[in-house]
């Protein structure tokens, strides 16, 4: 019960058991830990792992997460908002083959499209490609590294 | 369908990716009697004999497949083989591993690309259908050992992988799709050995089949655990 918090600004608008198992699911499938969210004077915050506390309008809700299927994710909060995350669960590559040059390093500018690299799942190779142009200010896995949905990869700022 | 039947070529997936980049939108399949420069996974050679002993075909899927795409390729080319091989015995070793009398009988690679604006599911099978006169000692895939042409056994994969591609946008992995996998798979029941990334590496029992098409694997130590990339092995 560590982590539920209630602000009762309003009590205009709660979240309903649909939205919060909705809710929970999604934060599951993300590499965040936690996630708070205000709309209209109600806050609601989730946390995993385990059993997340929410809060809201009165009565205050609590909802179980879902057990979480693999290890963790961490997300330092100084890397989420420029962070590129991982589309899916695999194996991660950063370049073509053992013996080729990675596709993109640590102070490369990239436009949008470009190939940052390749994540096997079910021997499948999947091109993963930069969605928005910047620079790659730090590459956050290693090659040939497991990787979960949602963890971040990269920074482009 | 749209076959592009070239005389040689250096690998059908570097030409089909050349195509898509030159802005081609309809062919659907790029054989080739000759293969130079075959590759596999991370750039792995991967032999083909030449036509007719040999196929070497990549097929453009578009758009993109979901994430049962290796499985799907799978069960298509299972059912396009089966009736060229008598009662010669035929399964998979998931994911996506065509075994004959239980030896690798095709080279598979799966990638989901963009290319030319295109987002696309690209599928490389090659398959050695009968022996050359001079086979290499090293040589150790198997032969489907029948006479169907290379352009023919082309068209049979596509009949038999665009319907089921098909029926899979529509409704996904069905009840009857998973079915029919686990039946042919010969992984599911066995204790393998899951390598992921370096040095990972955990032997256990495969268990089951999840809905996303991952491989349940139940280790020594009674933890499960789910297998969605990496190599796995028999256990010897």
């Amino acid at each position: 019960m560590a982590d539920t918090k209630s602000d009762n600004k309003s009590a205009s608008t709660t979240f309903d058991i649909k939205q919060l198992d909705q809710l929970a699911k999604w934060l599951e499938g993300t590499g965040l830990e936690e996630v708070e969210i205000e709309s209209h004077g109600t806050r609601l915050r989730l946390r995993k792992p385990g059993v997340a506390m929410v809060a809201a309008t009165a009565p205050a809700v609590q909802t179980a997460m879902p057990a979480a299927t693999s290890a963790t994710v961490e997300t330092p909060a100084e890397t989420s908002a420029n962070a590129f995350k991982s589309p899916m669960v695999g194996t991660f590559y950063r370049s073509s083959n053992p013996d080729a040059a990675p596709f993109v390093k640590e102070g490369d500018k990239v436009s949008a499209g470009q190939t940052l690299g390749i994540i096997e799942a079910m021997k499948t190779m999947n091109q993963i490609e930069a969605d928005r142009a910047g620079t790659v200010t730090k590459i956050l896995v290693q090659n040939a590294q497991a990787v979960e949905y949602g963890q971040p990869l990269f920074i482009i700022q | 369908m749209t076959l592009l039947h070239l005389a040689s070529a250096t690998s059908t997936m570097d030409v089909a990716r050349q195509r898509l980049e030159q802005g081609d939108t309809t062919t659907t399949i790029v054989l080739t009697d000759a293969q130079t420069a075959g590759r596999g996974r991370h750039n792995r050679p991967w032999i083909t004999f030449d036509a007719p002993y040999g196929h070497a075909a990549t097929f453009i899927i578009r758009p993109q497949v979901g994430p049962h795409f290796p499985l799907l390729v799978a069960l298509a080319l299972y059912d396009a083989v089966q009736p060229l091989i008598g009662s010669q015995n035929l399964a998979l070793k998931w994911p996506n591993d065509l075994l004959l009398n239980g030896q690798k009988a095709a080279g598979i690679l799966c990638e989901n690309i963009t290319a030319g604006g295109q987002e696309v599911s690209l599928v490389g099978i090659g398959l050695n259908i009968r022996p050359p006169q001079n086979v290499p000692e090293s040589f150790q895939g198997a032969f489907l050992n029948t006479d169907i042409s290379p352009e023919n056994l082309a068209k049979s994969i596509w009949a038999c992988m665009e319907p089921m591609l098909t029926l899979y946008a529509k409704q996904g992995w069905t009840t009857a799709l998973s079915e029919t996998y686990v039946q042919r798979c010969v992984t599911l029941g066995q204790t393998i050995v899951w390598q992921r990334g370096q040095p990972h590496e955990l032997t256990g029992y495969a268990r089951s089949l999840t809905k996303d098409g991952h491989l349940e694997l139940v280790a020594e130590d009674g933890t499960v655990h789910v297998i969605h990339s990496g190599e796995i092995f028999d256990k010897r």
